[in-house]
């Protein structure tokens, strides 16, 4: 059983078929990726995914439940979680509430546990600002824990936004397009973070513009076009791919 | 520091309960018994707004439903103050369900014209329906007396003390629960909403749910602060659902300091005593509150509170660094 098998999913805005009929299905412990041009509708299938907008038809089962449709917030709690391609952070927060933040899922106390500061808060505060730290601290970011997350730098704060995802224990992370505004140096420091990840247990989905990126960590590629899919295989099958090649350079390309 | 974040509370209590013994006249007991309620409404806006990022413009109506709901039980029923105020509270609660649930799907704009819309339609009916006593409203609520057998007796006629005691232990409590409440999980959800809604969903926090929880204590603390108020004055009219009970509590949060604790307290000071000091330029106190909420959005938007802690570690740091220069040249010291 695939962690997530997704089935002809289709997500139309009225005439325009953003996402058109995609299959696809990805397994415990890859590192599975979405290419394709711009438009070609690749965060639209992250927003499904995640519940943030309604698929037109189409199937989405998550560890065997079906998610299609389902509030942002239930699928989340699945263990499936997300990142934005603009980054995306509690800005007039610390560094530590931001993570903690993302430790919400985990915790278990009740609003009078909260009032009375029951044993249950005392071990869910604890252990949470815990793992909060263990998780800045294996991203780097453990020296600004008090920084204010407006006052960080770009770099800073696409690894604060994986803290705050890493924080709620996902079984699969969504990452947009992390590479986004890296030079090749930050590129390549990214990559070797997310194989960390993945080895963390957590199965990755990419949606990545960044080749080099994707051609090297990716097992897995799917190509997309005009909410089509192209072509889905090993990195090196989906790059040799003429109508992939087609979409990226223009119709009638040949070598 | 640490020392003394730990005992501010004891320290505060202690203040209040040695109170009387300064203060002597009523009328400066009154004006501490208004800050005391504004203390309460205030922590209630400032969770919705403050900590959440909802405008909530139409906080009058549940001091009003409180007033009103304890008022009409202890004047038709005859029950004490100590049953009706428990059932007002409980009211506000209910009604403050029904109206987050209906409303905060809305956000920004929406929410506060429906907030605005709600507000009205409590102030129109009791001026309305002659059972609530219509325009000049309900006279004589039971003060909350207690009696127990002959061992405890307190009255409460006559005297500010027991009023001004009750006022501030109410202020102390709803202090005591929002503070615990926005350093948990449950406050970091607020955080969380008011910052950035859609990643807050995305880390399984459910926006709906958490926006209705801060909503209603809000208005319970609104609700609490309108029925003490009611058998605090012993009569009440439609003037309490008026807007500019709301206009002070904004005032009082913006200027102190929204999303702090302790912001809204000091807000809540400025704003009850100001009046007083302005009491020859009546006419001129709405002009005068306009400009100082535009010269605070302006030049404090983070309010009051942050610009006293910059003074107050300033200072302190002054201080620390006085000792190593005593110990340099101590005889200067001694002479100076």
């Amino acid at each position: 059983m695939s962690l997530l098998a997704v089935e002809s999913l289709c997500m139309y805005f009225g005439g325009l078929k953003a996402v058109d009929k995609i299959s696809f299905s990805v397994e415990e412990g890859e590192i599975f990726t979405i290419i394709g041009p711009n438009g070609a509708g690749k965060t639209t299938v992250f927003n499904v995914l995640t519940g943030f907008l309604k698929p037109t038809a189409g199937k989405a089962i998550f560890l065997e439940k079906e998610i299609q449709g389902q509030k942002p917030h239930q699928i989340a709690n699945y263990g499936l979680t997300r990142t934005y391609q603009h980054t995306s952070v509690f800005q007039k927060l610390s560094v530590l509430d931001n993570a903690l933040i993302g430790s919400h899922r985990n915790l278990t106390n009740s609003a009078l546990d909260t009032l009375l500061h029951t044993r249950s808060w005392k071990g869910n505060e604890a252990s949470a600002k815990k793992e909060a730290l263990e998780v800045l601290g294996f991203l780097g970011i453990a020296d600004h824990t008090d920084t204010i997350a407006a006052n960080l730098v770009h770099g800073q704060l696409r690894l604060l936004e994986l803290a705050i995802a890493l924080c709620s224990k996902p079984k699969l992370l969504l990452l947009d397009e992390p590479a986004t505004g890296m030079n090749p140096e930050e590129a390549l420091k990214l990559m070797n973070l997310i194989y960390k990840i993945r080895d963390l247990g957590i199965t990755i989905m990419l949606v990545e513009h960044n080749m080099s990126v994707v051609m090297s960590i990716s097992d897995r590629v799917m190509a997309m076009n005009f909410g089509t899919e192209l072509a889905l295989g090993k990195p090196k099958e989906v790059a040799n791919n003429e109508e992939v090649i087609a979409a990226y350079l223009g119709g009638g390309f040949k070598c | 520091m640490n020392t003394f974040k730990r005992f501010s509370p004891l320290l505060l209590i202690l203040v209040i309960l040695l109170t009387p013994t300064v203060i002597k006249d009523n009328y400066t007991f009154h004006l501490l018994i208004m800050v005391a309620i504004y203390v309460v409404m205030t922590q209630g806006l400032n969770l919705i707004f403050g900590y959440t990022g909802f405008l909530s413009f139409g906080q009058q109506a549940y001091l009003a439903i409180g007033a009103y709901v304890s008022a009409m039980l202890a004047l038709r029923l005859g029950l004490s103050f100590w049953v009706t105020w428990p059932l007002a509270i409980l009211a506000t609660v209910l009604v403050g369900l029904f109206i987050g649930f209906v409303t905060l799907r809305l956000r920004g704009a929406y929410f506060v014209i429906v907030t605005i819309g709600f507000a009205e339609v409590v102030r129109l009916l009791p001026m309305n329906i002659d059972a609530l006593g219509g325009p000049p409203g309900l006279r004589g609520l039971p003060t909350p007396n207690i009696h127990i057998g002959n061992l405890i007796n307190i009255n409460f006629e006559g005297t500010k003390i027991p009023y001004f005691y009750l006022a501030w232990a109410m202020a102390l409590f709803a202090i005591f629960i929002v503070n615990r409440l926005v350093n948990s999980r449950q406050g970091r959800a607020f955080l969380a909403i008011r910052e950035n809604d859609s990643l807050a969903q995305a880390v399984g926090i459910n926006i709906f749910k958490y926006s209705i929880f801060s909503f209603t204590v809000s208005v319970a603390l609104a609700g609490a602060a309108g029925a003490f108020f009611g058998h605090y004055v012993t009569h009440i009219s439609p003037e309490i659902s008026a807007f500019h009970w709301t206009l002070s509590m904004i005032l009082m949060v913006v200027v102190g300091g929204q999303g702090t604790i302790w912001g809204p307290v000091i807000g809540s000071f400025i704003f009850t005593l100001l009046p007083e000091w302005l009491r020859a330029a009546e006419q001129l106190r709405l002009p005068i509150y306009g400009v100082l909420l535009i010269l605070a959005v302006l030049f404090m938007p983070n309010g009051v509170l942050p610009w006293l802690r910059k003074i107050w570690h300033q200072f302190t740091e002054k201080t620390r660094k006085a000792p190593p220069e005593a110990g340099s040249s101590p005889t200067h010291q001694a002479s100076s």
